[in-house]
Formats: C-alpha cells, sequence, structure tokens
C-alpha cells in the first residue's frame, strides 16, 4: 500500500439537486460499500429531493436516488471527507475559500477527462437535453476515477 | 483579490428567502474589496505608526520651535447710527429686514486704514527694524523663541523717505562701541549726481550718542540706546517702508462688531484684536490704533460741527444789519409822524379780525363734515351757514375799520413786523450757534474706549492642541498613502487563486499560520533535542490538516509516475521549505509509507534540527564526495517509517557535487528502496542547486509564503525551471497568516474552533 486509501467522498455541486445526487449515486454504485459517499450543496436547496428528471435518468440507470435530500456543506464535512469532488472550476474555488485547509483534496469531477478538465454544467431548470448531457458527462466522469480510488498496486 | 465567481443564477425557491445569488455574489465581491483594503491598513500598521510618529514629532518640533504670538484685545464703543424715523408704520416693521448697514462696518474700515495704521506707525516708530543678521530660516529656528541673545535698542534712526527699504547696519565692535555702516546697495531713487559708497563706514559711537552722518550727500541720524552683543555681532538697520508696515499691522489687526452675528442686532461695540510676538507690544500698538481712531474721530465730528458754526456765524452779521435796519426805520418814522402810540383799539381790531378768520375757516370745515352726512339745507347745515354769515359780515366790519385807520399806522404796524420777523430770526441764528458750541464741546465723548488692551498673558498660537491634531491626522493620512502606495508597488501575492490563474499552476496546499509551529520553530532555532514535527506532534492542528490534503493531491499526481521523488523548493530562503518538506514527509510516513527525508540543502541545511539530532555532519555532503555510502548516512526517526539524510558539513561547491553522477546513484537507488523520497532543496533564484535536483526528481513543488512574493517573482521561479526543462508542478500557499480581517480567518477560526473540538473529543 503506498498511500492512504480514499473512505469518504463528499460530492459538491451548487443546489444539492440534480448533479452531485446523480454522481453520488453512481460512485456509491461504482465503489460499493467500502467507501462512504456523500453529497451537499455549496448553496444547497436544503430538504429538497432531487430533480425528478435526474431521478428519472438514475432510475432508468438501474440507481435510485428518490430518498436523497438536499443539504448545505458545512467545513466539517469538508474536513471529514478524504476527497471532496466538485462539478467545475468555479466551485473549486469557492469551496477553497469555505475550507481552505482542504485545498488539496478537492478535485473536479471531471479530472480524468482531459486537460483541463471540463466543467459539467448545470442541467437545473434547461429541460431533459441538458440532464442528459450532464448526466453522460458525469458517469464517464466517475467511470474515469474508479480506477484511482480503489487501492492500486504500485506500479513496477 | 480575486472575487468569487458569480454563480449562475438560478430561481430561488421561495421558501428559502435568500436575496438573488448575483446580487449576493456583488455584495460578497465588494466586502471582500472592503476587507482586503482594512487587512492591508492592518498588515502596514507598523508603518502607518512610525509615520504618524514621525508627524507628531515633526508637529512638536514645530510647536517647540514656533515663537509664541500673543494676543491683546480692547473694545471701543461707536457712536449709534443716527436714526432714521420712518413715517410710515407700515414700512417701519419692515424696517428690520432692511436694516441699514451697520456704522460699525464703516468704523471698522477705517480702523483698519492706512490713515490710522499709518500715524500708529509714526507714533510708535513700527517701521523701525533693528534686528540681528541670521541665518535664513534655520537661524529663526536655531534661535527658536528665547528672548536671549543680540539685542539693540535704536531712540533714533532718521532718514530721507528714499532711503526706506535699505539694509544699514551696525555692527557691535568690543568695548561696548558700535560701527554703523551704509547699506551695500544704492537707493532706487538715488540722486543721479550722489556717490553711494557701499558697506561704507558711517560712524562709531557707543550707546546713547547722537551719531550723524552724510551719506549720497542726504544727512542722516541715528541714536542707539542700548545694545548687548558680542563683538562682531551684525544687526540689521531699516526704516522699512510704510506701506508694508502698514499691511503688516492690518495683517495683525483684527476688528469685528460684538453681537453682529445675531441677526437684526447691531450693539455698536467693536472688539478689537491685535497678535504679535511681544505682548506689550500688541498692546501697545492696539492702544495707540484705538487712540488714533478716536483722534481722528474727533476731528471728524468737529469738523462737520466747526463747517456749520462758520456758516451760522457768517449769517449772524447779516441778520443783525437788518434787524438795525428795521428797528432804525421804525425809530425814524415813529419820530417823523411824532411819537404816535399804536392804538389800541387796531391792535384789538386786527387780533379780532384774526380771530374771525379762524373761527370761520373752522366753522367752513364744520359744514364741509356735516354735507357728508346731511344734505344740502337740512337743519344742522343751513344752522351752520347762518352762523357763517353772521361771522362774515363781522370780519368784513372790522377790515372796514382797520382800512379806516390812518395810513401812518399802517406803516407803523409794518415797520414793527419787520423788527419783530429780525428778531425772532435773529434770536433762532444765536441759539443755534450756542447749542453747536455745546455739542463740539461735548460731542468726542459718543465715541469711547471700553476696554483698554492688555497684554495678552498666555500665547493664542501655535494653537498646540489644533497643531496636534493636525499633525496626527497628516501622519494617519501619510501613514494610510504609504501603506497602500507600498501595497501598490509591491503587492505580495495574498491569494493563491491568482497563483492558478495568473500562472497556471496548480496550488496543492494552502497552509495556514499555525500557533504551535511557532512553539516548534523556537525549539528548532534553540536546538533542542526531541522531534519537532507539527505533523507528527499536533496531528489535528489544521497546517497539519492542508498537509493531508497535500498528501492526497500528491497521491493523485504521482500514481503513475515511476520515481516517487518530490523536490520541495521555494523562490527565496524562510519561506517555510523546510517545514512543508519535512511535514510532508511526516504525514507521508503516517499512511504507513516508508520514506526517506534528504536535506539537499547543503549551504545551510537545517533539518537535523526538526529531529533534534546534534549534527547536520555525516550527511549528503559526505556522500556525495565518495566519503561514506549513502544507506549508512541515513538516520532513523521518532516518526514510524520516516528516515533522515542531513546535509553533511558544508562542501566547497555543493552545486558541482550535485552534478556528479553520485548523486544520480543515490537518487535512482533510494528511489526504489523507499516508496517516497522528499528532497528539501536551497531556494531557488538565488542559487542553482534546486535546478540541478529538479532535473532528477519525478515533481517539483514550489514554496510560497502568503504575502511575501509579488506574482513576477514566482514567474521567474516557473521561468528559471523551465528554461532547464523542468516543469514546476504545483505550489503550495504557506503561513497564510489570519489577521483579524482576512478573508480567510474566519474561516480557519471556524476550523480550529473544530479542530479543538475535535481534539477534546479524543
Amino acid at each position: 500500500m503506498s498511500k492512504p486509501p480514499i473512505t469518504s467522498i463528499l460530492v459538491l455541486c451548487e443546489g444539492n439537486h440534480c448533479r452531485a445526487p446523480m454522481a453520488e449515486g453512481l460512485l456509491r454504485e461504482a465503489l460499493g460499500p467500502a467507501v462512504r459517499v456523500s453529497s451537499a450543496g455549496l448553496d444547497a436547496l436544503v430538504g429538497a429531493p432531487p430533480d425528478p428528471e435526474a431521478m428519472r435518468l438514475m432510475k432508468a440507470h438501474g440507481v435510485d436516488i428518490a430518498s436523497h435530500r438536499g443539504r448545505q456543506v458545512t467545513p466539517e464535512m469538508a474536513l471529514e471527507s478524504d476527497l471532496i469532488l466538485v462539478m467545475d472550476a468555479r466551485q473549486r474555488a469557492w469551496c477553497v475559500d469555505l475550507v481552505p485547509s482542504a485545498c488539496g483534496r478537492i478535485f473536479l469531477l471531471g479530472h480524468w477527462l482531459g486537460s483541463p478538465p471540463p466543467d459539467i454544467s448545470d442541467p437545473y431548470g434547461q429541460g431533459p437535453d441538458a440532464f442528459r448531457l450532464a448526466f453522460d458527462a458525469i458517469r464517464q466522469s466517475v467511470t474515469a476515477w474508479v480506477p484511482h480510488l480503489r487501492s492500486e498496486q504500485r506500479p513496477a | 483579490m480575486t472575487s468569487t465567481p458569480s454563480p449562475q443564477s438560478r430561481p430561488t425557491p421561495p421558501a428559502s428567502g435568500l436575496l438573488p445569488r448575483a446580487a449576493r455574489a456583488m455584495e460578497e465581491l465588494r466586502e471582500i474589496d472592503l476587507r482586503e483594503w482594512f487587512l492591508t491598513l492592518w498588515e502596514g500598521r507598523l508603518l502607518m505608526l512610525a509615520s504618524i510618529a514621525f508627524c507628531m514629532a515633526l508637529g512638536l518640533f514645530i510647536i517647540w520651535r514656533s515663537t509664541p504670538i500673543y494676543q491683546a484685545e480692547a473694545m471701543l464703543q461707536i457712536e449709534p447710527p443716527k436714526n432714521v424715523r420712518d413715517s410710515d408704520a407700515a414700512f417701519a416693521r419692515m424696517g428690520n429686514l432692511f436694516t441699514p448697514p451697520s456704522d460699525a462696518l464703516t468704523e471698522i474700515e477705517i480702523i483698519g486704514s492706512s490713515l490710522i495704521l499709518g500715524r500708529t506707525v509714526e507714533a510708535l516708530d513700527l517701521d523701525l527694524v533693528a534686528r540681528p543678521v541670521r541665518l535664513p530660516i534655520i537661524g529663526d529656528l536655531l534661535a527658536g523663541s528665547q528672548a536671549a541673545g543680540p539685542r539693540v535698542e535704536v531712540e533714533t534712526f532718521q532718514i530721507p523717505a528714499h532711503f526706506r527699504g535699505l539694509l544699514f547696519q551696525i555692527v557691535a565692535l568690543p568695548g561696548g562701541t558700535f560701527a554703523w555702516k551704509s547699506p551695500s546697495e544704492p537707493p532706487a531713487q538715488g540722486n543721479p549726481g550722489a556717490a553711494y559708497p557701499e558697506d561704507a563706514l558711517l560712524a562709531t559711537g557707543r550707546p546713547g550718542d547722537l551719531l550723524t552722518a552724510t551719506w549720497g550727500g542726504e544727512k542722516l541720524t541715528l541714536q542707539v540706546r542700548t545694545l548687548s552683543a558680542k563683538p562682531g555681532q551684525a544687526f540689521r538697520l531699516q526704516r522699512r517702508p510704510l506701506q508694508a508696515a502698514i499691511t503688516d499691522i492690518r495683517n495683525d489687526l483684527e476688528a469685528s462688531e460684538k453681537g453682529a452675528s445675531q441677526a437684526n442686532r447691531t450693539t455698536n461695540l467693536l472688539a478689537l484684536a491685535y497678535r504679535h510676538p511681544n505682548p506689550a507690544l500688541a498692546a501697545d500698538i492696539l492702544n495707540e490704533i484705538m487712540k488714533q481712531y478716536l483722534r481722528q474721530n474727533a476731528q471728524r465730528k468737529s469738523g462737520e460741527i466747526s463747517q456749520t458754526l462758520a456758516l451760522l456765524q457768517q449769517q449772524l452779521p447779516e441778520v443783525q444789519d437788518k434787524l438795525k435796519q428795521a428797528e432804525a426805520q421804525l425809530n425814524q418814522y415813529r419820530a417823523q409822524t411824532g411819537a404816535v402810540d399804536l392804538v389800541r383799539e387796531t391792535d384789538l381790531a386786527l387780533q379780532r379780525g384774526a380771530a374771525l378768520a379762524t373761527q370761520i375757516s373752522a366753522l367752513k370745515q364744520r359744514r364741509q363734515e356735516l354735507l357728508r352726512t346731511y344734505m344740502e339745507g337740512s337743519d344742522l347745515v343751513t344752522t351752520i351757514d347762518a352762523q357763517i354769515a353772521k361771522l362774515e359780515s363781522e370780519s368784513a366790519g372790522v377790515n372796514r375799520k382797520v382800512q379806516a385807520l390812518p395810513g401812518a399806522q399802517q406803516t407803523i404796524m409794518r415797520l414793527s413786523r419787520d423788527v419783530q420777523a429780525n428778531t425772532e430770526l435773529y434770536t433762532t441764528i444765536l441759539n443755534s450757534i450756542k447749542q453747536l458750541q455745546v455739542t463740539q464741546a461735548g460731542e468726542a465723548q459718543n465715541t469711547r474706549v471700553i476696554d483698554a488692551a492688555m497684554p495678552g498673558l498666555k500665547p493664542v498660537k501655535p494653537k498646540k492642541a489644533m497643531l496636534v491634531a493636525v499633525f496626527l491626522i497628516l501622519g494617519v493620512v501619510v501613514g494610510i498613502g504609504l501603506v497602500l502606495g507600498k501595497a501598490a508597488l509591491f503587492r505580495g501575492v495574498e491569494d493563491h487563486r491568482i497563483i492558478e490563474n495568473r500562472l497556471g499552476i496548480p496550488v496543492f496546499a494552502t497552509i495556514p499560520h499555525s500557533k504551535a509551529q511557532e512553539g516548534h520553530q523556537h525549539a528548532i532555532s534553540g536546538g533542542r533535542p526531541g522531534t519537532h514535527i507539527l505533523a507528527f506532534a499536533d496531528p489535528d492542528d489544521l497546517a497539519t490538516e492542508s498537509l493531508r490534503s497535500l498528501r492526497t493531491m500528491l497521491g493523485f499526481y504521482l500514481r503513475d509516475l515511476t520515481t516517487r521523488t518530490v523536490l520541495v523548493t521555494g523562490p527565496s530562503p524562510m519561506v517555510g521549505k523546510s517545514f512543508v518538506s519535512t511535514n510532508l514527509a511526516a504525514v507521508l510516513a503516517q499512511a504507513h509509507a516508508k520514506v526517506l527525508l534528504v536535506d539537499a540543502d547543503m549551504r545551510r541545511g537545517s533539518l537535523h534540527a526538526y529531529f533534534g539530532l546534534d549534527t547536520r555532519k555525516g550527511g549528503l555532503s559526505e556522500v556525495l564526495s565518495g566519503k561514506m555510502p549513502w544507506r549508512s548516512a541515513v538516520q532513523s526517526t521518532d516518526v514510524p517509517g520516516l528516515q533522515v539524510l542531513c546535509s553533511g558539513a558544508i562542501p566547497r561547491h555543493p552545486a558541482e557535487l550535485l552534478t556528479t553522477p553520485v548523486f544520480s546513484t543515490f537518487v535512482a537507488e533510494a528511489s526504489r528502496e523507499y516508496e517516497f523520497v522528499v528532497f528539501d532543496a536551497p531556494p531557488l533564484l538565488p542559487v542553482t542547486d534546486a535546478a540541478i535536483i529538479g532535473s532528477k526528481v519525478g515533481l517539483v513543488l514550489l514554496v510560497a509564503k502568503a504575502g511575501q512574493h509579488p506574482l513576477d517573482e514566482l514567474r521567474t521561479c516557473q521561468v528559471r525551471l523551465e528554461s532547464n526543462g523542468i516543469s514546476l508542478d504545483g505550489c503550495v500557499f504557506n503561513d497564510i497568516m489570519p489577521t483579524g480581517l482576512s478573508y480567510y480567518d474566519q474561516r480557519y477560526r471556524y476550523g480550529y474552533l473544530y479542530a479543538y473540538g475535535k481534539a477534546e473529543k479524543g
């Protein structure tokens, strides 16, 4: 083992309403119970269920996120997580301001998809097509993250 | 400071009751700017204090050195302005809207006139200047306000008017005598024929002697009253042009009407004030001004009266002549006609006639009044008509009687009337003259001095409290200017996002200033035994939290690298390179990895102190110079899994040692045996060592101290590395100070509380 395992992941988006719940659901499905995945919003619609369109897409994918309720991120949440994933560079800056000490743990969800990493734009109120795009981007990103999050063997 | 980017607009649910996002973002931005501003000021507080101290010192020096000015005050009562009685009552009521300009203003102007002040100057010799020659400005400052020092008092100094303004000199000589020297330049309007020898000796003498001299064909006199000076001390002696002296006095004189500030009130009391460094002289000058004013006033008033008097006295003889003539004629006529007395009847008749005439006119008036209410022919009117008719017939009878009087008597009557009229005129004029003469005697007493000027007891200038306040404010303003100016010129990067946005270097971690680290720093510089590593000693410190974040970040970065070697450097010394490298190695080791920490700063290496080791000897420099194999130079530490290689004794050419193949071999072997190798390198800008090591390691980290480096300095580091073919992988933003105002602080404080709470829980 070469580096500390990632045991808890916090996914952030703006409203904790569409993107983060989808990413949370996909990560949880991919990583299983070994890693604690949670999500929160930088400016959350507290207590709100996910967007129906997001729920529909996730359901079609086979993950039920209906039980999710929006919550506002706190510094404690950020400090307790080993890894914080955000949707775009602006949110990263926002999050660094919130918890400067966590600066090194904040990554874009699209980190492994290219350089510079693509942002995942907010589908809120944009109609089903935007949601479809966001969902695809999130799914690609999560797929790219997963190998990096499993305890890997050191390359020879 | 870059702002938090404005969030995209998203319809806010009605329940949340928050401002629209964009507005809130704007507000946040403004807040940050203001905070930034205060933060800058707070950080520059020492500079501000210095500036305030300097300005205060300057102010106090000026106060200490400035000549105290005393004020003499006096009060004058002036003649009340003549009241113009308005016949119209309504207009009189409006009168207070149109108050005629107070006479006091006129009098104030008169007091400040060249006439009065000129006489004052002449009376007190105020145009005479006799003062020691000093260096300009500095000399005055050095002499300060002390009355001690060379002095001369001049009794008389008479020169022709066109010599005014020329600088004569008095030079003290041994034995209490002095020399009187001519000016060093001829007068502007001199006689063309006359000779004006420059700096010529005019005369010598003792105080008390009346000296006379001739210069340029004009006779001059000088009498010195007293002289106290060391031999060789020179004095300026000058009669200033009158106008200049008058202007000076006018500038020091203040006159105002008491209570004039209240509308429509005139008190006719003038408050006068005169300012001068010498309190006694100030009082003298003010009293003299008042004296001259009163004199002038009296002259002016009595002048008006005398004119009237003269006119009346001119008329008096004429009237007297007329009277005499009339009397003579009457007497003559009486003598001619034989002494005929006025017949009583005539008298009576005349009186009766006059009485009747008045009665008739009264009745006629009454009749007019009655006609307003009664018709013509009504009872009352007819009654009045009847009365009038009766009286008119009576008066006609009297007239007939008078006309029937003899002509002689008529003539006598006419003459008597002349005499009577002339007598009355004569007595009137005589009375007026008497009255005016009385007035003339008591005239000037209307204007009088209420309070004579007294020497002021306390100086009114410099106004110490006000000057101190002014200089304090000046100090604050200059301080703010300096701080902001300095901040504008030397902008150390305060915000890690600037590094990301402008240089494109990712910031892997932001490390807050740690109180605990201060203690460790003391222990390290004191060379105390024991391990002084924050991550080891204070795992709950926020700085440690940041370092763990850095570990997470490096975990992802180093995963694909063949050699997990990290170089930690910085732009300049004292930015926390050793702190970062040591603590990074420690947190890596705490994650159950085998880590080697190498002190690659062979010039000023100090890592041994972090681990409480006595000496740096037996380290990298010995390994590279082939004195010992590296494995035996590595030492274990208190941190499980962490081993350290000290810098070794200071070699002669550290940079050259790093280019040897020995070093490359060492790096290769170490990276195979350890999961992580962390190099603590010398700073990048002063020496080349870091760049040499950088070409052999997997990842290069630049430690930048918050607020210490202008952006250009960091850019130079980047360029320096890139020119050696090394990419700068990331930056660690170290030692962010919670200043009490900073944007970060609240977060950090929050974090501190959080960390503290966590520590409590165990």
